[in-house]
């Protein structure tokens, strides 16, 4: 073999898994005897420098059977040259890494000059109070989440208090529905004019008529003033003061009495105000307010609508949360088959008690409102008060 | 060692013999093995302290030296996976120690020139060390560190005789590739 050892060769030799050849080879050529020595002198070098360290920091301390069982920390004199290594300022990125090391992993003994008492080091780890706070976290986390349904489902002692009530609404710029002194009424008019009634609000009700409402000022300098009126006496505290007089239903455009005729305005017949016949105001018949559905008052000779099927309207849990209560206020009309057909709510509380309120009443079964022993349609207020208990 | 190797399961009983007598030997291998005095003195140890508490269950089937040679390797193994995550403590104490290797030597009466370039070539062999797969060092540490033959740190380590020797191989080939890299 006269070539010298390969890398691997020699590495092989190192490991002991040399072949016969290679140690005849290594035993003649000064060579390779050269490297190998070289190497296991590094060897030897490196052992030693490891042993001699060990020795070092085991003749700091006499190692003893008690020292492994009583845990003591074997205190190290302090190198020099790693004090050197502490004292140099380190690196940004080592103070970093240092500071997050605090963070993540804080000293449990704090620096100082003084002795500080610490834990055996095989001692167990006391887990008692950890334990405790666990068990109180726990607790408290769970009585969060299990609590405030348990609590809303409990809260709904409620009571809605349904009742009945005639009401008059008040008009602005609307047709008058109402009917104080008499069950029904309306009005209409017209000067049989080309084009719709012009919108505007009906002149002052008052008990009788001697002049019917004029859209147009003819004369503006009548020798004897008479103010224009309807036969509505419900309406007398209406002052339209300097408002266009009108049909309120009307159209927004050029002033006009409207197609209908007898001398009012609108398209119905008559002296007043509306589609209806008659001295007063809208869609009924015969002066006064109204639109042919019977208001329950006095005199009008119409019996109040009874209610025989009643159901109650229940609390929305968005309302029960919030803890509303109010009332509800609202204008249904009372059919001659005795159900009920809402008009309008008048009052709202929000939260779906609106639409509560609504469900419950529509589903309401009456016995018809009278006049003159015939079922008539009546109009009448109803209240829901819901409260919480 | 040698007064009471023949009968090792005779010489634990005097467990704080074996303490003061093999506490130089596994501080060595573990401090050639994770390469941080603090790391290694408490895993010697803790060594130790498990050896004490398992001594009983120690029959005598290998030598002392091979048994605590093997709780050691376990120590390493487990302080290995303990550290995987805390790659910035390797820096910081590769720094510090490999920095002081060099006066780890002992005064060999030899030429300052001589001494530099020994101090060269532990220096590129601790690096090495470090380098290698935790195998393939545990290995290497054995059996030129410790001086363990193939039987015994096969025993030690739970390999095979075979992969004992192949890691053997590979380390001692990685290191010379090392070494003679850090001369050229």
């Amino acid at each position: 073999m006269t070539n010298h050892l390969t890398e691997d060769q020699i590495s092989r030799w190192f490991a002991g898994q040399s072949s016969a050849s290679e140690q005849r080879h290594v035993q003649s050529c000064g060579t390779c005897t050269a490297e190998l020595g070289q190497f296991l002198d590094t060897l030897e070098s490196f052992k030693s420098a490891v042993s001699t360290r060990a020795e070092k920091l085991t003749h700091q301390a006499t190692p003893s059977l008690n020292m492994v069982l009583s845990g003591q920390a074997i205190t190290s004199a302090p190198d020099p040259a790693a004090l050197q290594q502490l004292i140099q300022t380190p690196s940004l990125l080592v103070s970093l890494k240092r500071v997050i090391i605090d963070v993540v992993k804080p000293a449990k003994v704090k620096t100082s000059a003084a002795p500080v008492q610490v834990k055996e080091l095989w001692s167990k780890d006391d887990f008692r109070h950890t334990r405790w706070l666990s068990l109180v976290v726990h607790a408290v986390v769970i009585g969060l989440l299990v609590i405030p349904p348990a609590i809303t489902g409990t809260l709904p002692s409620t009571e809605t208090v349904v009742s009945l009530y005639n009401r008059s609404v008040p008009l602005i710029l609307n047709f008058p529905r109402m009917d104080q002194a008499k069950s029904s009424g309306g009005g209409g008019g017209g000067r049989k004019a080309l084009t719709a009634p012009s919108q505007g609000v009906p002149p002052r009700g008052a008990d009788r008529q001697i002049v019917p409402p004029l859209v147009e000022v003819k004369n503006f300098a009548p020798e004897l003033v008479v103010e224009s009126t309807v036969i509505a006496p419900d309406l007398q505290n209406l002052r339209p003061l300097n408002l266009q007089i009108g049909d309120p239903n009307g159209v927004v455009g050029p002033l006009s009495a409207g197609r209908g005729t007898g001398g009012g305005i609108g398209i119905g017949d008559g002296t007043g105000v509306g589609p209806g016949k008659g001295p007063g105001v809208g869609p009924g018949e015969g002066g006064n307010t109204g639109d042919g559905i019977y208001q329950v008052g006095a005199g009008g000779g119409v019996t109040p609508p009874v209610v025989v099927t009643q159901i109650q309207p229940e609390y929305s849990d968005d309302a029960r949360k919030a803890r509303v209560q109010g009332t509800v206020e609202m204008v249904i009309i009372v059919q001659t088959d005795g159900t009920a057909k809402l008009e309008r709510v008048v009052h709202s509380l929000g939260y779906g008690l609106d639409q509560r309120a609504i469900e419950a009443v529509i589903r309401w079964k009456f016995l018809p409102g009278k006049k003159d022993g015939l079922p008539v349609p009546t109009r009448i207020g109803v209240a829901v008060n819901f409260s919480l208990r | 060692m040698a007064s009471t190797v023949d009968n090792p399961a005779m010489e634990i009983q005097d467990f704080d013999r074996v303490v003061q007598q093999y506490w130089p030997r596994i501080l060595r291998f573990l401090l050639a093995a994770v390469q941080d005095s603090d790391v290694a003195e408490t895993l010697t140890q803790d060594c130790f302290l498990r050896a004490y508490r398992s001594r009983h269950g120690f029959r005598g089937d290998s030598s002392l030296n091979t048994w605590l040679m093997t709780i050691a390797v376990n120590l390493v193994r487990d302080n290995a996976r303990n550290r995987r995550f805390q790659f910035w403590r390797n820096t910081q104490r590769a720094a510090v120690d490999s920095a002081l290797i060099a006066e780890w030597l002992p005064d060999r009466r030899i030429s300052p020139e001589q001494k530099a370039l020994i101090n060269e070539q532990v220096q590129a062999v601790w690096n090495a060390t470090a380098s290698l797969s935790d195998k393939q060092k545990t290995v290497f540490l054995l059996r030129f560190v410790e001086d363990l033959d193939i039987l015994e740190i096969s025993e030690a380590t739970g390999l095979s005789e075979s992969a004992v020797n192949v890691h053997l191989f590979r380390a001692v080939r990685a290191i010379r590739r090392r070494v003679r890299s850090n001369h050229d």
